[in-house]
């Protein structure tokens, strides 16, 4: 494993050496300064925003776990989860085609509305998909009830 | 500073965060990034070859599906990376923060990989529809960055081989009732861990660690005021339903992210894959939609290919050397026809197979007495523009679907996809498609 790590390290430094000396050959150092902007507000953007945010859905989540079933718990969440991804991709079409696109071929679908109604899906299948668990776990504990 | 990173890491504690779930996603998102790594390679080279290289034309849909499957495992990294980011959120609370040179290096690689995989998907992503709200070039930027990941990336497994081995697989990672089975370091702290803390380090330094340890404590008096479930007597005895909690935590994270990118794909692959095209909803692009029932990249307009530059006084010129043919749009009408079905594939991703209907580039070139193994230099009348003049190596001339295009779809050409004349060859990116064809010139 040792051999393999030191392959890996060596090759893994002369790729990002590689990188960085593509960067500084095809780009100014004001493009390169824009860039390291760029890089450090990722960052920023991470670590600060969407962590903030996870941490107190972790502390919000802990609490209502201790009440709500884990299965229940799962399935809104990855629903929400699954509604904020969408968002994080649809939302800058929605946001380029209303700043105006270079030809009307480019974004031509109606990007919102179908956001929407794929939300409006996900809600709907969530609702369903809590409902029939908790009848599967009724319909589990009477039978367990009735055995014993 | 020690028991707040220990309160926080045991705050985000949760089943779904444990090193075999950042294995499994992590050979997801490595995967994902290996594919566009290497399809991104080969759009590259095919627009800019290095001197000795030599493309082979077929199969006509190689470059479709290679740049079709670059967008869409982009797209695709964009859960798998939020995912595995998720998964490891709380290594960024271990204590001591930077441990030796060992661990800063291993820092220092992740700072550079997260920021640099989070920049290249979402400019690549605004790059599918042509927007550029950033202050450096998108193909310089995005071609050296995947080299810093993928290096960052190397780095990274070498760092973490030991962990990536020891939870590699399914039976090295669960015992036999299906409960994870994690060594000790992997462990998130207990309650009892952090009991343990408070007991050992009684009182914090600082007033400002005081009332930021007093928050947490309260915070954490907050979420156990709630009554747990499994103190109820109809539920399961605690250890049992804990243990049966993790799993379905785990599962439902494991489908969470299945299930988003499944519908990610889903609901726009259909730009770049005929049978999704009904499903493509989200998709920047929309096969079948524009002139000629094609969608565009660049309008004449854009070009600035103005209705005088394409009248009547328009010619094709071939030449060689000394030798020169031309043509003009009726002579080249007049011409043999052939009919071919080729696609054009966008470096955006998107990619839509069309009729075309033309002379024989290799008729053409015959004209002016091009020899086997000569290339061409192909100029258009696009006043500027990175792709005004470009080449094309002598495989592509070879091939018999290669055509300079005067029909499309069954209808005269539209002025936005190369009126009067454009060229078409199977396997190219869409931008070396010359539009608006205006010299041919064999390179002798």
């Amino acid at each position: 494993m040792k051999l393999a790590r030191v392959i890996l390290i060596a090759f893994g430094v002369l790729v990002l050496v590689l990188g960085v000396v593509v960067l500084f050959e095809t780009n100014s150092l004001k493009k390169i300064a824009g860039l390291a902007s760029w890089l450090i507000l990722a960052l920023i953007v991470h670590d600060g925003i969407v962590a903030g945010i996870t941490f107190a859905t972790a502390f919000a989540l802990r609490k209502a776990g201790r009440k709500v079933p884990t299965a229940v718990l799962a399935i809104v969440q990855g629903a929400l989860v699954i509604a904020a991804i969408f968002a994080i991709v649809v939302v800058p079409e929605i946001y380029k085609k209303s700043l105006g696109v270079k030809n009307p071929t480019v974004l031509p679908l109606d990007y919102g509305p179908s956001l929407v109604a794929f939300w409006a899906l996900l809600a709907a299948l969530t609702v369903i998909g809590i409902a029939l668990y908790l009848v599967r776990a009724r319909l589990r504990r009477q039978t367990a009830a009735a055995g014993s | 500073m020690r028991r707040l990173l220990l309160y926080a890491r045991h705050a985000l504690a949760t089943p779904s965060r444990n090193p075999r779930m950042a294995v499994v996603i992590g050979r997801l998102l490595g995967a994902a990034f290996l594919l566009c790594f290497g399809t991104g390679l080969y759009s590259h080279f095919l627009q800019d070859p290095l001197p000795w290289m030599v493309f082979s034309p077929r199969p006509f849909w190689l470059y479709q599906i290679t740049q079709g499957i670059h967008i869409t495992a982009g797209i695709a990294c964009f859960p798998l990376l939020l995912a595995k980011l998720y998964v490891v959120f709380p290594d960024l609370f271990s204590y001591p923060p930077i441990a030796n040179f060992a661990g800063f290096l291993e820092r220092a690689s992740i700072a550079i990989f997260v920021s640099s995989s989070l920049v290249q998907i979402v400019i690549g992503l605004f790059d599918t529809f042509q927007w550029y709200p950033f202050p450096f070039n998108f193909r310089q930027v995005h071609f050296a960055l995947s080299f810093v990941i993928i290096g960052s990336l190397a780095i990274h497994i070498a760092v973490k081989l030991p962990k990536i081995s020891r939870y590699w697989t399914h039976a090295k990672s669960y015992d036999a009732a299906g409960d994870l089975v994690l060594d000790e370091s992997d462990a998130a702290p207990s309650d009892e861990t952090v009991a343990a803390e408070i007991v050992e380090h009684p009182a914090p330094l600082s007033p400002v660690a005081n009332r930021a340890d007093r928050l947490t404590g309260r915070l954490f008096a907050w979420i156990d005021s709630a009554p747990a479930r499994g103190s109820d007597a109809n539920e399961h005895s605690a250890p049992d339903q804990s243990s049966r909690d993790a799993r379905v935590s785990r599962r439902g994270f494991v489908a969470t992210v299945g299930i988003a990118v499944a519908a990610l794909v889903g609901l726009t692959a259909g730009q770049s894959f005929a049978f999704l095209n009904g499903t493509n909803v989200f998709a920047p692009r929309k096969k079948g939609i524009g002139p000629n029932r094609l969608p565009i990249n660049r309008t004449a307009r854009a070009a600035q290919v103005t209705d005088a530059m394409v009248g009547p006084a328009w010619i094709l010129t071939v030449q060689r050397g000394d030798a020169i043919s031309t043509f003009t749009r009726d002579q080249l009408l007049a011409l043999p026809q052939r009919e071919v079905q080729l696609p054009i594939a966008c470096v955006e991703g998107w990619s839509q197979l069309a009729s075309w209907k033309g002379v024989r580039l290799k008729d053409l070139t015959d004209t002016v007495g091009r020899r086997p193994g000569e290339d061409l230099r192909l100029t258009s009348l696009e006043v500027k523009g990175g792709y005004r003049v470009t080449e094309m190596g002598h495989e592509y001339i070879d091939d018999d679907l290669t055509l300079v295009a005067l029909e499309l779809n069954g209808e005269t050409l539209a002025m936005d996809h190369g009126y009067p004349a454009r060229m078409i060859a199977p396997g190219r990116p869409g931008v070396l498609q010359t539009k608006w064809l205006s010299t041919l010139e064999v390179l002798s």
